[in-house]
């Protein structure tokens, strides 16, 4: 009887399938595609960015959802899984010799280029002297010594210094680009108008500025067809109008997650929601270059002084994660489970404010450092209100210790001006004393970036917003890099959790959990990519 | 209207000798709105070379930052990047976008239309709305509809555009599902005829956002000025000859009272064109405003820099042809 009532939805939905409309979600399954994943014709996927151009790895702009459109074009030699472990993609594997200065990359076999020319080694060695000569800040390539290139499919990174996450970055991120169309281009970051032609599953189609980008699936594609055969993505203002596009059916999904009290309204007619934990993430910065967040003191007392779990509770309605002290994600494998746990305790705030000197003398609630109150602004940027909610949350949660933060909620571009002032490199000058910064998923994703982020030599530190100095952080930072091994080197990066918990550049405060929302009946087979999102090329591959 | 008789080319010349008066005062406010352009988007906080460069451009190392810079004019003395865009703009070269890198011209010339749509229809629509609701307000004045109109519409003059349209958006996008939510023509392009329907269904929910919030000011004033109207004496002998109410008001008020109406209508060009960054905005409209805002979040000078100055020139043009205009309006101006 069972099987009698399931034949006959089969059969069912095989004429529903045939009366939906050509513009609908369903269609025929292909010849080529496994059949037991059915081809969708087309696709509406709503984006709010205005900044991503045509897609080139020059012009695409931010990390999602513009780095995954422009991998929809353009390859990797590897790729990360979506649970952010990398494997080999263009590449059929890749080794380096036991110094770690020389790494061997073997091409597959028959991958070409939507214009049918083969991809091979020398685009490779192209894509990597184009990049030295045109960097883009995802892809510095300073430490490539040179790219050999023995034979069509085999390249040799031969690298200056070993460097311990080479997979995730430049191999697993770097695109591959066509030597034969970027050779006659002078500067990249003009080319807006023609369409990229990469060798990925998708080829972009069409781009209408301020409109539209519209991809065709590549049915050469060298891991098979793609399950979607048009991706419409339409350029939309306002993350609200995009929301009430999916609500009304005139997207199928959207590139942006939707805030936690908005669940159950697209958890029913039809939507669904897909996501999890992010390690996109919410820092609490303090300028280590200004009394009196120059004390590590003070700096601990902050964090003492903050309950993460309320702002987890209240800002994001539980929807999230709270930070660690050692600022490496609680659930990265490298993570020192001796930082993980909350710094919140009040009495050792108030302790160390003490110690400092600080005392509220006036009786008025706040702390005095030589007479003058200890009040400061708190930045943040505007346009995530979920943050803004979170630092006035922050504010009050540091007042019961007696100090003053007043939040200023500025946009995103007079922040960071604040951060980097006029983008001087060389030497740290940020102007301001504490501030609650984000940070894109990828700074979890590869430890290296503890380098980057802490490293006091500029050139180094590129991404040292505190203005951190600590010599014996930097040498272990150095050391990680060339770690021979992975146990090795998490013993090092387990050393350098303990003295960032000890000495609190910036605490982890908040991780939003990513919710997507799609509607079911057009596509359901969206997968999340751990701290990332749903537009991926997991999601519209079939798997093998 | 009781114009004095003057003989064609007459008029002509005034008109000219009017306009030679003029002509140097708008182009004096022409040049300092260039100069503001320039340097309001430079005064902003914050620098475009993320916009350049991308997002942590912090990892690039130096000598790339400075070769963009280099490369789009930033690396020279404001003074140099000033003249430049004068001598620019004496050209009729309004620069090139960081963003997009196309000439701005380019860009305007594919957006302007759709924002002068946008902005020509609420325009119109509101000013005939208001003007009409003031007449019937007027003629019915101080009974219940007047009170209630005035309520109203004092009501839609103080609400927030984007909010009026959100309100729109969802309630006749999304629940209702009349008219669409985003854009300003359908992605599957259309031609002929359909194509006409497609531009106008997309345009009724923006146009309809800015003319629920401009239509309060040109109601109250309009219906103000009628009400100065009826006490003239003009309107007493139309009453006294017992001419109906409403051929009063229609008839011997309105034209009396419509030189404010007139002075407002233009005045509301560049009010207008200022609701229309944000309207373009909520429905992802793609015209002139939208361009703007985008551009402001980005410290996109050139583009800033262009679009202000065209918008001013417009909003200024259409000052300066109230102006000539004024004279056939109202004989008392005339000299």
């Amino acid at each position: 009887m069972r099987r009698k009532l399931t034949t006959l939805a089969i059969a069912l939905g095989v004429v529903a399938a045939a009366c939906a409309d050509g513009g609908g979600g369903t269609a025929q399954p292909e010849p080529g595609a496994p059949t037991t994943i059915p081809q969708v014709a087309s696709l509406r996927f709503a984006t709010i960015a205005p900044g991503e151009r045509n897609l080139t790895p020059w012009t695409q702009g931010s990390g999602y959802p513009g780095y995954y459109m422009m991998t929809l074009i353009y390859d990797t030699l590897a790729w990360l899984d979506p649970d952010g472990r990398p494997e080999p993609w263009l590449a059929r594997e890749y080794s380096s010799d036991p110094s770690g200065l020389r790494w061997t990359v073997r091409l597959h076999e028959g991958v070409t280029f939507h214009d049918g020319r083969p991809l091979t080694s020398a685009d490779v060695k192209f894509t990597v002297e184009y990049l030295q000569a045109n960097p883009r800040p995802r892809w510095v390539l300073t430490n490539i010594e040179r790219v050999e290139t023995p034979d069509q499919l085999t390249a040799v990174f031969v690298l200056k210094e070993p460097k311990a996450s080479f997979v995730l970055n430049p191999l697993a991120d770097m695109p591959i680009i066509p030597q034969h169309v970027w050779s006659t281009i002078s500067n990249p970051n003009d080319e807006t108008t023609v369409l990229p032609i990469g060798s990925g599953p998708y080829r972009l189609v069409e781009y209408s500025e301020g409109q539209v980008h519209r991809f065709q699936a590549n049915p050469d594609y060298f891991k098979g067809r793609p399950i979607v055969t048009e991706i419409v993505m339409p350029i939309i203002g306002t993350n609200q109008a995009a929301f009430t596009a999916v609500q009304s059916g005139e997207a199928d999904a959207v590139s942006v997650s939707i805030t936690p009290e908005l669940r159950t309204q697209f958890n029913q007619g039809g939507l669904k929601t897909v996501g999890g934990s992010g390690y996109r993430g919410w820092y609490l910065y303090m300028n280590t270059g200004r009394p009196p967040f120059d004390r590590p003191e003070f700096r601990q007392a902050m964090a003492a002084a903050v309950d993460t779990n309320d702002i987890v509770a209240t800002a994001l309605l539980g929807a999230g994660a709270t930070g660690s002290p050692g600022f490496a994600h609680r659930s990265v494998p490298w993570s020192n489970p001796a930082t993980r746990e909350g710094a919140l305790d009040l009495n050792r705030a108030r302790s160390l404010l003490d110690g400092l000197g600080f005392r509220d003398t006036n009786n008025d609630g706040v702390r005095e450092m030589g007479g003058a109150p200890l009040e400061f602004e708190l930045l943040v940027r505007n346009n995530d209100p979920v943050a803004v909610r979170a630092a006035e949350i922050l504010s009050q949660s540091v007042a019961r210790v007696g100090v003053r933060l007043n939040v200023t909620a500025l946009d995103q571009t007079t922040a960071g001006n604040r951060t980097w002032p006029d983008f001087n490199i060389g030497q740290f000058r940020g102007d301001y004393s504490i501030a609650l910064f984000s940070w894109a998923a990828a700074v979890q994703q590869d430890p290296d970036f503890l380098r980057s982020l802490f490293h006091s030599n500029p050139s180094v530190g590129t991404l040292n917003r505190s203005g951190y100095r600590n010599p014996q952080y930097d040498q272990l930072a150095d050391q990680q890099t060339t770690a021979p091994d992975e146990a090795s080197r998490n013993r090092i990066l387990a050393q350098m959790q303990e003295i960032l918990a000890r000495d609190m550049p910036a605490y982890p405060l908040f991780y939003p959990d990513d919710i997507f929302p799609y509607r079911e009946s057009a596509f359901d087979r969206w997968t999340y990519y751990k701290g990332v999102g749903i537009l991926n090329k997991a999601s519209l591959l079939a798997p093998r | 209207m009781a114009a004095p008789v003057t003989a064609p080319g007459g008029r002509r010349r005034q008109l000219l000798r009017r306009f030679a008066r003029r002509a140097p005062q708008y182009v004096l406010i022409v040049l300092m709105a260039a100069t503001a352009n320039f340097a309001l988007p430079r005064l902003m906080p914050g620098s475009p070379v993320e916009l350049l460069l991308g997002e942590d451009v912090n990892r690039l190392p130096p000598e790339a930052i400075a070769k963009e810079l280099a490369h789009v004019g930033l690396d020279q003395p404001l003074a140099v990047q000033y003249a430049r865009y004068m001598a620019g703009l004496a050209q009729g070269d309004l620069g090139y976008s960081f963003r997009h890198r196309k000439a701005v011209s380019t860009l305007l010339r594919e957006r302007l239309p759709w924002t002068l749509l946008l902005v020509g229809t609420a325009l119109v629509v509101s000013t005939l709305l208001g003007v009409a609701m003031a007449a019937l307000a007027a003629w019915r004045r101080g009974r219940r509809r007047d009170t209630a109109s005035i309520a109203v519409f004092t009501f839609l003059e103080s609400t927030p555009p984007f909010w009026i349209g959100l309100l729109l958006l969802i309630w006749f996008g999304a629940t209702l599902r009349w008219f669409p939510l985003f854009g300003h023509v359908s992605l599957d392009g259309t031609t002929g005829l359909a194509r006409v329907g497609d531009v106008a269904i997309h345009l009724v929910l923006p146009a309809a956002t800015l003319v629920l919030s401009s239509v309060g000011a040109v109601f109250l004033l309009a219906r103000a000025s009628l009400l100065g109207a009826v006490q003239e004496d003009y309107v007493l002998v139309a009453r006294a000859k017992g001419l109906r109410e409403r051929t009063i008001i229609f008839r011997h008020a309105l034209p009396g009272a419509s030189l404010p109406i007139v002075t407002s209508v233009l005045l509301r060009v560049g009010a207008l064109a200022g609701g229309a960054v944000i309207v373009e905005r909520v429905f992802s409209y793609r015209g002139v405003g939208s361009l703007l805002l985008e551009a402001s979040f980005g410290r996109d000078y050139p583009v800033l820099q262009g679009g202000l100055f065209v918008l001013t020139v417009l909003v200024v043009g259409v000052n300066l042809v109230g102006d000539l205009l004024y004279p056939r309006l109202d004989p008392r101006v005339r000299r």
